[in-house]
Protein backbone atom coordinates (compact mmCIF):
# COMPACT_ATOMS: atom_id res chain seq x y z
CA UNK A 1 0.00 0.00 0.00
CA UNK A 2 1.63 3.54 -1.28
CA UNK A 3 0.68 7.32 -1.04
CA UNK A 4 2.36 9.30 -3.10
CA UNK A 5 2.98 12.92 -3.29
CA UNK A 6 3.39 14.88 -6.39
CA UNK A 7 4.81 18.26 -6.31
CA UNK A 8 2.98 19.02 -3.57
CA UNK A 9 3.07 23.10 -3.24
CA UNK A 10 0.71 25.62 -0.45
CA UNK A 11 1.15 29.56 0.47
CA UNK A 12 -0.46 31.11 3.52
CA UNK A 13 -1.58 34.74 2.60
CA UNK A 14 -1.53 35.75 6.18
CA UNK A 15 1.21 36.40 6.73
CA UNK A 16 2.59 35.49 3.19
CA UNK A 17 4.02 32.45 3.51
CA UNK A 18 5.23 29.40 1.37
CA UNK A 19 5.11 26.70 3.67
CA UNK A 20 5.71 23.51 0.98
CA UNK A 21 7.46 23.91 -2.44
CA UNK A 22 7.19 20.68 -4.41
CA UNK A 23 7.32 18.23 -2.06
CA UNK A 24 7.10 14.66 -3.71
CA UNK A 25 7.38 11.73 -1.73
CA UNK A 26 6.12 8.23 -1.60
CA UNK A 27 4.66 6.71 1.56
CA UNK A 28 4.61 2.96 2.23
CA UNK A 29 3.45 0.48 4.94
CA UNK A 30 4.84 0.85 8.51
CA UNK A 31 6.36 4.80 10.05
CA UNK A 32 7.52 7.47 7.98
CA UNK A 33 8.41 10.43 10.86
CA UNK A 34 8.61 14.03 9.71
CA UNK A 35 10.92 16.12 11.41
CA UNK A 36 11.68 19.58 11.28
CA UNK A 37 11.41 23.13 12.91
CA UNK A 38 8.57 24.58 13.94
CA UNK A 39 6.60 25.91 11.53
CA UNK A 40 7.97 24.57 7.96
CA UNK A 41 4.60 23.14 7.38
CA UNK A 42 4.52 19.22 9.12
CA UNK A 43 0.77 19.85 10.12
CA UNK A 44 -0.13 21.44 6.48
CA UNK A 45 1.20 18.37 4.88
CA UNK A 46 -0.79 15.99 7.01
CA UNK A 47 -3.82 18.24 6.87
CA UNK A 48 -3.25 18.23 3.08
CA UNK A 49 -3.34 14.24 3.19
CA UNK A 50 -6.23 13.81 5.44
CA UNK A 51 -8.09 16.05 2.93
CA UNK A 52 -8.49 18.95 5.19
CA UNK A 53 -6.08 21.33 3.47
CA UNK A 54 -6.46 21.65 -0.42
CA UNK A 55 -2.23 22.14 -2.10
CA UNK A 56 -2.48 25.38 -4.36
CA UNK A 57 -0.81 22.43 -6.86
CA UNK A 58 0.63 18.86 -6.78
CA UNK A 59 -1.32 15.80 -6.93
CA UNK A 60 -1.80 12.68 -4.05
CA UNK A 61 -2.12 9.01 -5.89
CA UNK A 62 -3.61 6.40 -4.14
CA UNK A 63 -5.24 8.27 -1.34
CA UNK A 64 -8.98 6.53 -3.45
CA UNK A 65 -11.22 4.73 -0.68
CA UNK A 66 -8.79 4.74 2.09
CA UNK A 67 -9.97 5.53 5.52
CA UNK A 68 -7.70 7.73 7.31
CA UNK A 69 -7.48 8.47 11.52
CA UNK A 70 -5.55 11.03 13.25
CA UNK A 71 -4.25 11.95 16.05
CA UNK A 72 -4.69 15.65 15.78
CA UNK A 73 -2.41 18.72 17.45
CA UNK A 74 -5.05 19.85 19.20
CA UNK A 75 -6.86 17.03 21.42
CA UNK A 76 -10.48 17.69 19.58
CA UNK A 77 -12.09 15.54 22.62
CA UNK A 78 -15.85 15.89 23.58
CA UNK A 79 -14.68 17.32 26.60
CA UNK A 80 -18.37 17.23 28.28
CA UNK A 81 -17.93 12.94 27.68
CA UNK A 82 -16.18 10.12 29.20
CA UNK A 83 -12.52 9.23 28.56
CA UNK A 84 -14.50 5.66 27.18
CA UNK A 85 -17.15 7.35 25.68
CA UNK A 86 -14.98 9.66 23.18
CA UNK A 87 -13.16 6.57 21.74
CA UNK A 88 -16.63 4.78 21.27
CA UNK A 89 -17.75 7.38 19.66
CA UNK A 90 -15.67 6.57 16.72
CA UNK A 91 -16.42 3.18 16.72
CA UNK A 92 -18.85 0.93 19.02
CA UNK A 93 -16.55 -1.20 20.24
CA UNK A 94 -16.75 -1.08 24.38
CA UNK A 95 -14.99 -4.16 25.11
CA UNK A 96 -11.65 -3.06 22.92
CA UNK A 97 -12.39 0.64 23.72
CA UNK A 98 -11.72 -0.48 27.54
CA UNK A 99 -8.63 -2.81 26.76
CA UNK A 100 -6.73 -0.25 24.65
CA UNK A 101 -7.16 2.66 27.51
CA UNK A 102 -6.39 0.28 30.01
CA UNK A 103 -2.92 -0.40 28.43
CA UNK A 104 -2.52 3.37 27.85
CA UNK A 105 -3.01 3.71 32.01
CA UNK A 106 -6.09 4.98 32.14
CA UNK A 107 -8.21 1.71 33.39
CA UNK A 108 -9.26 4.32 36.60
CA UNK A 109 -10.51 6.96 34.51
CA UNK A 110 -13.07 5.30 32.03
CA UNK A 111 -15.85 7.27 33.17
CA UNK A 112 -13.99 10.43 33.98
CA UNK A 113 -15.04 13.49 31.55
CA UNK A 114 -12.40 14.59 29.46
CA UNK A 115 -12.69 17.68 30.97
CA UNK A 116 -11.85 16.15 34.34
CA UNK A 117 -8.34 14.55 32.65
CA UNK A 118 -5.21 15.77 32.65
CA UNK A 119 -3.46 17.20 29.44
CA UNK A 120 -0.86 14.09 29.09
CA UNK A 121 -4.27 11.70 29.84
CA UNK A 122 -6.13 13.71 27.29
CA UNK A 123 -3.47 12.79 24.54
CA UNK A 124 -3.83 9.27 25.42
CA UNK A 125 -7.44 9.17 24.81
CA UNK A 126 -6.85 10.84 21.76
CA UNK A 127 -4.65 7.70 20.71
CA UNK A 128 -7.10 5.38 21.60
CA UNK A 129 -8.88 6.78 19.56
CA UNK A 130 -7.22 7.11 16.42
CA UNK A 131 -6.12 3.21 17.12
CA UNK A 132 -9.42 2.09 17.62
CA UNK A 133 -10.74 3.41 13.96
CA UNK A 134 -10.81 1.62 11.10
CA UNK A 135 -8.28 2.68 8.52
CA UNK A 136 -5.63 2.69 6.14
CA UNK A 137 -3.70 5.61 6.79
CA UNK A 138 -2.89 7.01 10.35
CA UNK A 139 -1.67 10.20 11.19
CA UNK A 140 0.15 11.09 14.20
CA UNK A 141 0.64 14.89 14.56
CA UNK A 142 3.17 15.00 18.07
CA UNK A 143 0.60 12.63 19.45
CA UNK A 144 3.51 12.07 22.25
CA UNK A 145 3.25 15.88 23.70
CA UNK A 146 2.76 16.38 27.27
CA UNK A 147 3.37 12.48 28.22
CA UNK A 148 5.96 12.24 31.16
CA UNK A 149 8.89 10.54 30.28
CA UNK A 150 8.16 7.30 32.58
CA UNK A 151 5.06 6.33 30.21
CA UNK A 152 6.09 7.66 26.90
CA UNK A 153 7.57 3.89 26.17
CA UNK A 154 5.10 2.49 27.28
CA UNK A 155 2.54 4.25 25.00
CA UNK A 156 4.96 4.08 22.25
CA UNK A 157 4.83 0.39 22.72
CA UNK A 158 1.03 0.42 22.80
CA UNK A 159 1.34 2.39 19.52
CA UNK A 160 3.73 -0.10 18.15
CA UNK A 161 1.71 -3.20 18.80
CA UNK A 162 -1.63 -1.71 17.41
CA UNK A 163 -0.80 0.74 14.74
CA UNK A 164 -1.23 -0.90 11.50
CA UNK A 165 -0.93 0.85 7.60
CA UNK A 166 0.52 3.53 6.44
CA UNK A 167 1.53 5.21 9.58
CA UNK A 168 2.85 9.20 9.29
CA UNK A 169 3.88 10.60 12.77
CA UNK A 170 5.08 14.33 13.45
CA UNK A 171 7.93 14.38 16.08
CA UNK A 172 10.34 16.73 16.94
CA UNK A 173 12.29 13.85 19.14
CA UNK A 174 14.51 11.63 17.00
CA UNK A 175 14.45 8.95 20.15
CA UNK A 176 10.50 8.67 19.29
CA UNK A 177 11.34 7.80 15.28
CA UNK A 178 14.35 5.72 16.91
CA UNK A 179 12.07 3.68 19.24
CA UNK A 180 9.24 3.23 17.34
CA UNK A 181 10.92 3.00 14.06
CA UNK A 182 13.19 -0.01 14.73
CA UNK A 183 12.04 -2.14 12.32
CA UNK A 184 13.22 -0.01 9.46
CA UNK A 185 10.51 2.65 9.17
CA UNK A 186 11.49 5.35 6.38
CA UNK A 187 12.58 9.05 7.95
CA UNK A 188 11.37 11.98 5.85
CA UNK A 189 12.85 15.17 6.89
CA UNK A 190 10.97 18.59 6.06
CA UNK A 191 13.50 21.38 5.53
CA UNK A 192 12.55 24.49 5.74
CA UNK A 193 12.21 25.72 2.53
CA UNK B 1 -58.21 26.26 27.00
CA UNK B 2 -56.09 29.13 26.76
CA UNK B 3 -53.24 26.80 28.12
CA UNK B 4 -53.53 24.00 26.26
CA UNK B 5 -53.60 26.11 22.45
CA UNK B 6 -50.63 28.49 24.27
CA UNK B 7 -48.77 25.08 24.82
CA UNK B 8 -49.35 23.56 21.93
CA UNK B 9 -48.60 26.84 19.72
CA UNK B 10 -45.60 27.01 21.50
CA UNK B 11 -44.44 23.18 21.33
CA UNK B 12 -45.18 23.09 17.66
CA UNK B 13 -43.38 26.56 17.17
CA UNK B 14 -39.95 24.65 18.98
CA UNK B 15 -40.10 21.84 16.83
CA UNK B 16 -40.61 23.42 14.00
CA UNK B 17 -38.42 26.17 14.60
CA UNK B 18 -35.23 23.55 14.98
CA UNK B 19 -36.17 21.24 12.30
CA UNK B 20 -36.42 24.39 9.74
CA UNK B 21 -33.22 25.71 11.08
CA UNK B 22 -31.55 21.99 10.87
CA UNK B 23 -32.73 21.84 7.34
CA UNK B 24 -31.37 25.50 6.81
CA UNK B 25 -27.71 25.20 8.11
CA UNK B 26 -27.70 21.47 6.50
CA UNK B 27 -28.92 23.03 2.93
CA UNK B 28 -28.22 26.58 2.20
CA UNK B 29 -31.01 26.28 -0.89
CA UNK B 30 -33.35 25.77 2.04
CA UNK B 31 -32.03 28.51 3.92
CA UNK B 32 -32.24 31.11 1.06
CA UNK B 33 -36.01 30.05 0.85
CA UNK B 34 -37.64 29.94 3.88
CA UNK B 35 -34.92 33.01 5.73
CA UNK B 36 -37.11 35.84 3.63
CA UNK B 37 -40.28 34.22 4.18
CA UNK B 38 -39.39 34.05 8.28
CA UNK B 39 -37.95 37.32 8.44
CA UNK B 40 -41.52 38.76 7.02
CA UNK B 41 -43.25 36.79 9.58
CA UNK B 42 -40.73 38.62 12.31
CA UNK B 43 -41.70 41.73 10.59
CA UNK B 44 -45.85 41.49 10.57
CA UNK B 45 -47.66 42.97 13.34
CA UNK B 46 -49.64 39.81 15.41
CA UNK B 47 -52.94 42.15 15.41
CA UNK B 48 -52.41 41.67 11.42
CA UNK B 49 -51.75 38.09 11.36
CA UNK B 50 -54.85 37.72 14.19
CA UNK B 51 -57.30 39.03 11.51
CA UNK B 52 -56.01 37.56 8.59
CA UNK B 53 -56.25 34.05 10.73
CA UNK B 54 -59.46 34.66 11.75
CA UNK B 55 -60.62 34.99 7.95
CA UNK B 56 -58.94 31.68 7.67
CA UNK B 57 -59.07 29.03 10.17
CA UNK B 58 -61.70 28.50 12.76
CA UNK B 59 -61.33 30.88 16.43
CA UNK B 60 -60.89 27.83 18.45
CA UNK B 61 -56.96 27.30 16.59
CA UNK B 62 -56.41 31.16 16.61
CA UNK B 63 -54.27 31.21 19.42
CA UNK B 64 -52.63 27.93 18.33
CA UNK B 65 -51.57 29.73 15.16
CA UNK B 66 -50.71 33.10 16.59
CA UNK B 67 -48.55 31.30 19.61
CA UNK B 68 -46.83 29.57 16.79
CA UNK B 69 -46.04 32.11 14.33
CA UNK B 70 -44.80 34.66 17.22
CA UNK B 71 -42.37 32.08 18.65
CA UNK B 72 -41.23 29.70 15.64
CA UNK B 73 -38.85 32.89 14.75
CA UNK B 74 -37.40 33.23 17.78
CA UNK B 75 -36.48 29.30 17.94
CA UNK B 76 -35.07 29.59 14.12
CA UNK B 77 -32.76 32.59 14.72
CA UNK B 78 -31.31 31.14 18.03
CA UNK B 79 -31.26 27.42 17.14
CA UNK B 80 -29.16 28.88 13.56
CA UNK B 81 -26.86 30.63 15.35
CA UNK B 82 -26.32 27.54 17.83
CA UNK B 83 -25.61 25.24 14.98
CA UNK B 84 -22.98 28.21 13.31
CA UNK B 85 -21.52 28.29 16.57
CA UNK B 86 -20.57 24.75 17.10
CA UNK B 87 -16.97 24.01 17.11
CA UNK B 88 -16.02 23.26 13.32
CA UNK B 89 -13.12 21.05 14.25
CA UNK B 90 -14.77 18.62 16.60
CA UNK B 91 -17.30 18.15 13.21
CA UNK B 92 -13.92 17.62 11.30
CA UNK B 93 -12.77 15.12 13.47
CA UNK B 94 -16.23 13.26 13.38
CA UNK B 95 -16.09 13.24 9.75
CA UNK B 96 -12.58 12.29 9.43
CA UNK B 97 -13.90 9.30 12.16
CA UNK B 98 -16.88 8.72 9.12
CA UNK B 99 -19.26 9.34 12.21
CA UNK B 100 -22.43 9.22 11.39
CA UNK B 101 -25.03 12.00 11.20
CA UNK B 102 -26.96 10.80 14.07
CA UNK B 103 -24.35 10.55 16.26
CA UNK B 104 -22.93 14.13 15.35
CA UNK B 105 -26.49 15.45 16.01
CA UNK B 106 -26.43 13.67 20.00
CA UNK B 107 -22.95 13.74 20.64
CA UNK B 108 -22.07 17.27 19.17
CA UNK B 109 -24.78 19.69 18.41
CA UNK B 110 -27.24 18.90 20.92
CA UNK B 111 -24.08 20.78 23.33
CA UNK B 112 -23.81 23.64 21.37
CA UNK B 113 -27.22 24.28 20.43
CA UNK B 114 -29.24 23.11 23.32
CA UNK B 115 -28.36 26.48 25.32
CA UNK B 116 -29.33 28.46 22.32
CA UNK B 117 -32.59 26.42 22.23
CA UNK B 118 -33.25 26.71 25.92
CA UNK B 119 -32.88 30.27 25.90
CA UNK B 120 -35.22 31.14 22.55
CA UNK B 121 -37.96 28.88 24.85
CA UNK B 122 -37.61 31.01 27.64
CA UNK B 123 -38.44 33.68 25.91
CA UNK B 124 -40.86 32.15 23.46
CA UNK B 125 -42.60 31.17 26.48
CA UNK B 126 -43.55 35.12 27.56
CA UNK B 127 -44.03 35.95 23.85
CA UNK B 128 -46.52 32.97 23.29
CA UNK B 129 -48.96 34.21 26.27
CA UNK B 130 -48.50 37.39 25.04
CA UNK B 131 -49.47 37.30 21.70
CA UNK B 132 -52.36 34.12 21.98
CA UNK B 133 -53.90 36.46 24.83
CA UNK B 134 -53.74 39.27 22.34
CA UNK B 135 -55.32 37.11 19.48
CA UNK B 136 -57.77 35.35 21.74
CA UNK B 137 -58.90 39.22 22.65
CA UNK B 138 -59.02 40.03 19.25
CA UNK B 139 -60.87 37.35 18.11
CA UNK B 140 -63.23 37.40 21.16
CA UNK B 141 -62.84 33.42 21.45
CA UNK B 142 -65.40 32.06 23.92
CA UNK B 143 -64.20 30.30 27.00
CA UNK B 144 -60.80 31.78 26.86
CA UNK B 145 -58.90 34.11 28.75
CA UNK B 146 -58.97 36.36 26.22
CA UNK B 147 -61.98 36.78 25.98
CA UNK B 148 -62.75 37.19 29.71
CA UNK B 149 -60.10 40.28 29.32
CA UNK B 150 -62.44 41.06 26.80
CA UNK B 151 -65.69 40.88 29.09
CA UNK B 152 -63.25 42.86 31.99
CA UNK B 153 -62.75 45.30 29.45
CA UNK B 154 -66.29 46.30 28.18
CA UNK B 155 -67.77 46.27 31.89
CA UNK B 156 -64.55 48.41 32.69
CA UNK B 157 -64.27 45.36 35.46
CA UNK B 158 -60.52 46.24 36.98
CA UNK B 159 -60.28 44.08 39.54
CA UNK B 160 -61.19 40.71 36.82
CA UNK B 161 -58.62 42.75 34.54
CA UNK B 162 -56.18 42.04 37.33
CA UNK B 163 -56.79 38.96 38.60
CA UNK B 164 -56.80 37.44 34.85
CA UNK B 165 -53.88 39.50 34.03
CA UNK B 166 -52.11 38.07 37.21
CA UNK B 167 -53.04 34.27 36.37
CA UNK B 168 -51.70 34.49 32.61
CA UNK B 169 -48.58 35.51 34.70
CA UNK B 170 -48.48 32.91 36.98
CA UNK B 171 -49.11 30.37 34.27
CA UNK B 172 -46.56 31.66 32.21
CA UNK B 173 -44.08 31.50 34.94
CA UNK B 174 -45.38 28.10 35.98
CA UNK B 175 -44.57 27.04 32.38
CA UNK B 176 -41.26 28.49 31.84
CA UNK B 177 -40.54 26.51 35.27
CA UNK B 178 -42.16 23.05 33.41
CA UNK B 179 -40.13 23.68 30.44
CA UNK B 180 -36.72 24.15 32.27
CA UNK B 181 -37.14 21.25 34.46
CA UNK B 182 -38.11 19.08 31.56
CA UNK B 183 -34.56 20.22 29.88
CA UNK B 184 -32.51 19.84 32.59
CA UNK B 185 -33.86 16.22 33.04
CA UNK B 186 -32.79 15.93 29.51
CA UNK B 187 -29.43 17.37 29.87
CA UNK B 188 -28.65 15.19 32.96
CA UNK B 189 -29.51 12.04 31.32
CA UNK B 190 -27.55 12.91 28.29
CA UNK B 191 -24.84 13.20 30.62
CA UNK B 192 -25.22 9.71 31.96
Amino acid sequence: MEISLKNICKSYDDPPQKVLDGLSFTFGDGFTFIMGASGIGKTTLVNIIAGFVKPDSGEIIGMEGKKVSMVFQEDRLLEWETALTNVTFVKKEREYATRLLTQAGLGDSLHKKASELSGGMKRRVCLCRALIADYDVLILDEPFKGLDTELKPIIMQMVKEHAHGIIICITHDPAEAEFLGRDGSANMVLDAQ
Amino acid sequence: MSLQRILRGFLLALVVGVIVAALSAQFSVFKKLVAPAINVINAVPIASFTLLALMAFHSSQLAVFIAFITVMPIVFYNTIKGIENTDKKLLQMATLFDVPQYKKIFYIYFKTVAPYVVSAATVGIGFAWKSGIAAELIGVVRGTIGANLHTARIFLNTADLYAWTIAIVLLSYLMERAFRFFFSKVVTWKSL
